[in-house]
């Protein structure tokens, strides 16, 4: 369903700019009236229109035609179906929340958005010592768990392997009770960043 | 209704919770008349129970130990409202976390 959504959204906004560059063109075009130089009869000519129309008009009859179906069109027609459906379904349906759980017990479930868990991972990484900026995401598993993604700055005398433990050490009081795996990556600190 | 209400009182009454969240298109909330309760939802459950789930805005604290504190206040709070046996499982979620003022 995500990938559907994100189909969707590409497509819509491909749709949007070409139908966004269609309407300039014929604006462009339509300054001039006319049926020759920059005019919509030029245009429709020199995109081919014409030919397009008598190609549809020919596959429409053969469609109504008596004789029996194309089996590629039968098929194009069903695969066009499907996938309008299919993108309904992407637009219509209504999001996951995407949460990480902590605790599935008969009595209630314990859990949290990606977005909270990234914010104290932020926190958390932030104390350690040698750190001067951090970025954190959060990705659940597709069953329990997930990864935290830590990418940090540092200062330039400290270690690479110091501040990678320093940061798993700090991150310890999250990643354990959510069953996440932590992933840190670190880099020295441009100028202006905070100083620690 | 008056399991939403306690519930969510007992929820706010816990240090380290700092709101109800409604999901930001409130769709976890509970209406109580004219009123809404934003961070309850109550669902009927089998054998006549109901089950409360909690959609909280923390601040930055540890959040495993802050949900056990919220459920046994929930319970709590239910309970001295006198619908303990209506109560089923206690859900705890949180949506966000918020630096508080004087956090350092």
């Amino acid at each position: 369903m995500i990938l559907l959504r994100a189909v969707v959204r590409v497509l819509a906004f491909v749709v949007l700019l070409a139908l966004a560059l269609a309407g300039a063109a014929v604006a462009l075009f339509s300054i001039q009236g006319g049926t020759t130089g920059l005019s919509i009869p030029s245009l429709a000519e020199l995109i081919g229109l014409p030919e397009l129309g008598g190609t549809l008009d020919r596959f429409l009859a053969g469609l109504e035609g008596s004789g029996a179906i194309d089996a590629l069109e039968a098929l194009a027609g069903a695969g066009a179906v499907l996938l309008g459906a299919l993108l309904i379904a992407g637009a219509v349906t209504p999001a996951r929340e995407r949460l990480l759980s902590l605790d599935d017990a008969e009595e209630g479930a314990l859990a949290a958005r990606r977005r909270p868990l990234a914010q104290l991972a932020s926190a958390l990484a932030e104390r350690a010592e040698g750190v001067t900026a951090v970025k954190a995401r959060v990705r659940p598993g597709r069953r329990r768990g997930g990864r935290v993604t830590v990418v940090a700055d540092r200062t330039r005398p400290s270690s690479k392997r110091d501040v990678c433990a320093a940061i798993g050490s700090a991150l310890d009081p999250l990643t354990r009770p959510f069953g996440l795996k932590p992933k840190i990556k670190t880099k020295v600190a441009q100028r202006g960043g905070r100083v620690q | 209704m008056r399991i939403a209400a306690a519930a969510l009182v007992a929820a706010l009454g816990v240090a380290g919770v700092v709101r109800g969240h409604d999901g930001g298109d409130g769709r976890y909330a509970t209406a109580v008349g004219e009123e809404v309760l934003p961070g309850v939802v109550v669902a009927a459950q089998r054998g006549g129970r109901y089950s409360a789930d909690l959609y909280l805005t923390a601040a930055l604290v540890p959040l495993r130990p802050l949900g056990d504190r919220v459920r046994e206040a929930v319970v709590r709070g239910v309970g001295a409202a006198g619908l303990e046996q209506a109560l089923g499982p206690v859900g705890v979620t949180f949506l966000s976390v918020e630096k508080q003022v004087g956090h350092p």
